[in-house]
C-alpha cells in the first residue's frame, strides 16, 4: 500500500500553496471579486478579479503556482478577464467607465503591464489569446454579440457585430489554443412569408479561420460551449422546468453537428448545470448534476460524469459527488480532463479523467470556496492549459486565492 | 331565460343566478335612468363578486346593450333584458367578439388540445364548434354585420405557420384556411379584425419585446397578400380594423408611438412611422369606425415628473392630434371607441394622491366624451377604481351615445357601467 501512496505521489498533480490577496477591512464588507485566471501550456498563469475598493487586480504566476504580488490595472472596472499567450504575454480585458471595455497587456518578458487603452463600447468580455502575442476578445454590445482583435503590437483593430444576442451565465469560453466559444446568436429572420430559421448559432473564433456562426441542432436549451481548433461541444439541457435558480431537465452534450446525447438521469426534470470539455484524447466529458428531490431557488445537488468516445451514441454516468455540490465545471487536462466544484463547508470537489474515468484527488489546501449565494455568482473560476490547471476562488473572508495544479 | 337553464346545485348555482338577475334589473334600470337625463348617468352596477367576467359588450341599433359574460358552469353567457346560455362548463372561453345585433364568435380553448370557434347567433344558439389546428395562440374578431375571422397558429414541417379562416358577408359558415406567414415562436402576440366587406388584417410578434411585428392583408375573396414587417423593433402593438376595411396599428415604444394605417383596400400595411414622442411612453389603443375612420389614444409621459397625459389623434390616411387629456393617467387599459360621424369616448385611470397616512396606491376613472366635429369635453370622474384592471370596455352607440364599463373594489369587486346621451 505505501508503495502504491509513493507511486500515486509521484504521478498524480498536486495543488501549488494557495496565494491570496485582498482581503476585505471588514467582516460584513465582502464583495463579490469574481476572480478569473487564465493560463499556458507552459504553466504561466494570471488571475485577475475586483478588489473591496473597485479596482482591476491581476496576480501573475512566470512559473507554475509560483503568484506573486497582485497589482493594480485600473482605480474602477467590473468584470475582469484575463488570456495568457503561448509565449506568456497577457491580456486583460474589463469593463471601465461609460460601458466602454478597456484592456491592458503585459508583453511576454516584460515586467509589467503597460497603461490600459479604451477597446470598445461593451460589457461582459471574454479574451483569447494567439500565437504571436494577438489576442481576440468576444463581448456583449446592447443586445449583440460583438467582437475585437487586438494585434500583437497592443492596437484594437474595428469591432465587429456578429449577431443580435447575449450571453448566460457560462455561454462563452476560450481555449488554450486560441479558439473563442459564445452563444448564442439569435437567427435572422427578415421575412415573414417564409418559415424562419430558428436554429441558435454559436459563434467560434478560431486564429487560423476567423470568427464563424454554427447553428445549433435541436431545441435543447444550451447552457455552456467549449470549442478546439476542429470541434464544437455545447452543454444542453433538455428543459422541463426554468426559474430563478436557471433551466432544469435532462442534461446533455452536443459534440456539433450531431444532435444532443442525453445523460441518464433518474428524473427528467432534475438534472441541470451541464458543463462541457474535450479532454485531452479527443474524449467528450460532460459533468452535471441531479437533484435528489425537489427544491425551489437552490442549485445544489450531486455531482455526476459521462465520459464518451468522440462517435459515440449513448451516455452513461457515473457518480462524482454524493453531497449536496455546487457549481461542477470541467477542463480539459493533459491527456484527459478536470473537473471542479464547490462542496459544502467551503471545500472542493476535485476530479481527474484518465484513459476515460474520473478519479477523485484532492483539492488546494486551506479555505475553499464560499458560498455567494443562488443567483449565478462567479465564486470561482478554473482554467487549464496542457498539464496546467488554475484555479481562483473566493475564500470565506472575501480574499481571493489561486492555486494551480502542476 | 333561466328556465332554459340546467339544474345545477350548491352556491354556485344561486349565486349566478342571482348575478344574472341582480344584472338584469340593473339594466333596466339604467336604460330608464338613461333615457331620463342627458351627460353622464350614475354608475349602475352590473356584475357583483368575483366570480362573473365581462367578456365582451356591443350595442345594438336601437340603442340596448349587451353583455357576454363568463360565470361559473357558464362559460359564456349573453345578458340584457335576459339572459341566454351559450357555452356551459366545462368548455372555456378565452375570446368572444360581439357584432352590433348581438351575434358574435367565441374562442373555446382546451388544455393541451386544439381550440375551436364557436359561432352563436343574437339569440345565443350556437353553432357546431369549428375546430382550429392551432399549436400556439389563436384569436377571433368580428365586423358590426357579422364577417368573422379567426385566427391561429399551427405546426407544421416547415415551421410555426399563421393561418385564418373567414366567414364573409352572407355566409353562415367559416372558409377553409389560409396561411397568413409564419411565426418563429408557437405563441406570438396574435391579433386579427377583419371589416364588413371581409378585408381582414392578421397581426403577429414574437412574446418577447422589442420584436418584430408583421401582418398580413385579406383582401374581399383572396387569398393573404404577402406579409410584411410593419415594425423591427415593437414593444406593445395593437390593431383596429374598420367596417370599410381600413386599419390602423399603433406600435408603442419606450419614447414615441408608431402608427401604419391602411386606407380600404389596400392589400398591405405600411410600414410603421412615428406619429408623437415623449419622455416617456405607456399604453396605446387604437380604433376604426365608418368607412376610413381611425384613430389612436396613448399614455405619454411629459417633463413634469409623474405626469402622464393621455393624447388622442384621429384622421383617416394620416392623424393629427385631438385632444389631451388627464395629468396622472396610468395603468395597463386604456378605452376608447368612436363611431362613424367621428363623435369618440375615451376612459382611462387617473391615479389619485395617496390619503394621508395611508401609501396604499389609489385611482380614480377618468371619461371623456368627444361630440362629432368637437372637442372633448371636460373629463368626469367615477371611482375609485380597480387598480391596472380598468376599465374594461368602451363602446359607442347609436346617435352618438356612449357607454363606459369599468370594474372597482368596495365591499367586493363590480363592474359599473355609465352611459351618456349626446
Amino acid at each position: 500500500v505505501s508503495g502504491l501512496a509513493v507511486l500515486a505521489a509521484a504521478v498524480l498533480p498536486a495543488w501549488s500553496p494557495p496565494a491570496h490577496y485582498d482581503p476585505p477591512s471588514c467582516r460584513d464588507c465582502v464583495t463579490e471579486p469574481a476572480p478569473r485566471v487564465a493560463v499556458n501550456a507552459r504553466g504561466e498563469a494570471a488571475a485577475v478579479w475586483v478588489d473591496p475598493r473597485g479596482r482591476v487586480r491581476v496576480a501573475l504566476a512566470a512559473r507554475p503556482g509560483r503568484f506573486g504580488a497582485a497589482a493594480t490595472l485600473a482605480a474602477r472596472g467590473l468584470r475582469p478577464s484575463a488570456a495568457v499567450g503561448p509565449d506568456g504575454a497577457v491580456t486583460v480585458v474589463w469593463q471601465g467607465a461609460h460601458e466602454t471595455l478597456r484592456f491592458a497587456r503585459r508583453p511576454a518578458g516584460a515586467s509589467r503591464f503597460g497603461a490600459s487603452r479604451p477597446l470598445a463600447p461593451g460589457d461582459d468580455a471574454t479574451p483569447a489569446a494567439e500565437p504571436g502575442g494577438a489576442a481576440e476578445a468576444v463581448y456583449e454590445d446592447g443586445g449583440h454579440v460583438a467582437a475585437i482583435a487586438i494585434s500583437p503590437s497592443g492596437a484594437p483593430g474595428a469591432a465587429v457585430r456578429l449577431g443580435a444576442g447575449g450571453f448566460d451565465r457560462d455561454s462563452t469560453r476560450a481555449a488554450p489554443d486560441g479558439t473563442l466559444a459564445a452563444c448564442c446568436i439569435q437567427p435572422v429572420v427578415d421575412d415573414p412569408n417564409v418559415p424562419p430559421d430558428t436554429a441558435e448559432k454559436i459563434a467560434v473564433y478560431r486564429p487560423a479561420s476567423g470568427w464563424s456562426l454554427v447553428p445549433a441542432v435541436g431545441h435543447d436549451a444550451i447552457e455552456t460551449v467549449f470549442a478546439t481548433a476542429t470541434e464544437l461541444i455545447l452543454g444542453t439541457v433538455q428543459v422541463r422546468h426554468r426559474g430563478d435558480a436557471g433551466a432544469t431537465g435532462v442534461p446533455g452534450l452536443a459534440r456539433l453537428p450531431a444532435a444532443p446525447l442525453r445523460a441518464p438521469v433518474e428524473n427528467a426534470g432534475s438534472g441541470l448545470t451541464p458543463n462541457v470539455a474535450i479532454d485531452g484524447s479527443g474524449r467528450s466529458v460532460l459533468v452535471f448534476q441531479e437533484k435528489r428531490r425537489p427544491a425551489a431557488f437552490s442549485r445544489m445537488a450531486p455531482v455526476y460524469a459521462s465520459v464518451a468516445a468522440p462517435d459515440a451514441t449513448a451516455l452513461n454516468r457515473t457518480r462524482l459527488d454524493a453531497s449536496q455540490a455546487y457549481e461542477p465545471a470541467v477542463r480539459p487536462l493533459g491527456s484527459g480532463a478536470l473537473a471542479v466544484w464547490q462542496r459544502p463547508k467551503a471545500s472542493w470537489g476535485v476530479a481527474l479523467e484518465t484513459t476515460g474515468v474520473f478519479h477523485r484527488i484532492a483539492g488546494p489546501r486551506g479555505p475553499g470556496p464560499t458560498r455567494l449565494g443562488e443567483d449565478f455568482n462567479y465564486a470561482y473560476d478554473v482554467q487549464a492549459a496542457g498539464p496546467y490547471a488554475v484555479l481562483t476562488w473566493v475564500a470565506a473572508d472575501g480574499s481571493v486565492r489561486v492555486s494551480e495544479l502542476r | 331565460m333561466p328556465g332554459e337553464m340546467k339544474p345545477r346545485s350548491g352556491n354556485m348555482r344561486r349565486m349566478t343566478l342571482r348575478a344574472f338577475a341582480f344584472a338584469v334589473a340593473v339594466l333596466l334600470l339604467a336604460t330608464c335612468a338613461s333615457r331620463a337625463e342627458a351627460g353622464w348617468t350614475a354608475p349602475s352596477v352590473l356584475l357583483r363578486g368575483d366570480g362573473p367576467v365581462l367578456l365582451d359588450t356591443t350595442v345594438r341599433g336601437d340603442g340596448s346593450r349587451l353583455l357576454a359574460i363568463g360565470d361559473g358552469k357558464v362559460a359564456l353567457g349573453l345578458l340584457d333584458r335576459s339572459e341566454r346560455v351559450v357555452l356551459r362548463s366545462p368548455a372555456v372561453v378565452g375570446e368572444v367578439a360581439l357584432a352590433a345585433d348581438g351575434s358574435g364568435v367565441a374562442l373555446e380553448i382546451r388544455r393541451r388540445a386544439p381550440s375551436s370557434v364557436v359561432a352563436f347567433d343574437a339569440q345565443g344558439v350556437a353553432q357546431p364548434p369549428l375546430a382550429l389546428d392551432d399549436r400556439g395562440d389563436a384569436t377571433v374578431a368580428i365586423s358590426p354585420g357579422g364577417a368573422a375571422v379567426a385566427a391561429w397558429v399551427t405546426r407544421t414541417t416547415a415551421g410555426y405557420e399563421v393561418d385564418a379562416a373567414f366567414r364573409d358577408p352572407g355566409s353562415a359558415t367559416f372558409g377553409a384556411p389560409a396561411r397568413a406567414g409564419y411565426s418563429t415562436t408557437k405563441d406570438p402576440e396574435l391579433h386579427a379584425g377583419i371589416g364588413e366587406r371581409g378585408e381582414a388584417v392578421v397581426m403577429w410578434q414574437d412574446n418577447y419585446f422589442p420584436s418584430k411585428l408583421a401582418a398580413a392583408v385579406r383582401l374581399p375573396g383572396a387569398a393573404f397578400s404577402p406579409a410584411r414587417y410593419v415594425s423591427d423593433e415593437a414593444i406593445d402593438a395593437q390593431l383596429a380594423v374598420g367596417p370599410g376595411g381600413q386599419a390602423i396599428i399603433a406600435v408603442g415604444q419606450d419614447r414615441s408611438i408608431e402608427v401604419s394605417i391602411k386606407p380600404p383596400g389596400a392589400d398591405a400595411m405600411p410600414a410603421a412611422r412615428t406619429l408623437d414622442r415623449a419622455s416617456s411612453g405607456y399604453t396605446a389603443t387604437v380604433a376604426a369606425a365608418g368607412d376610413s375612420r381611425v384613430a389612436l389614444a396613448w399614455l405619454a409621459g411629459t417633463s413634469r415628473r409623474g405626469r402622464v397625459q393621455v393624447r388622442v389623434y384621429e384622421g383617416a390616411s394620416g392623424l393629427r392630434r385631438v385632444g389631451t387629456l388627464g395629468d396622472r393617467a396610468g395603468g395597463e387599459y386604456l378605452g376608447f371607441a368612436i363611431d362613424a360621424a367621428g363623435a369618440a369616448v375615451l376612459a382611462w385611470e387617473e391615479e389619485l394622491e395617496p390619503k394621508g397616512g395611508d401609501p396604499t396606491a389609489r385611482a380614480h376613472l377618468g371619461v371623456a366624451y368627444r361630440p362629432a366635429g368637437r372637442r372633448f369635453g371636460a373629463p368626469r370622474h367615477f371611482g375609485p377604481v380597480s387598480i391596472d384592471a380598468t376599465p374594461v370596455s368602451t363602446a359607442m352607440g347609436p346617435g352618438g351615445r356612449a357607454y363606459v364599463f369599468y370594474e372597482a373594489f368596495g365591499a367586493g369587486r363590480r363592474v359599473y357601467m355609465t352611459e351618456r346621451t349626446p
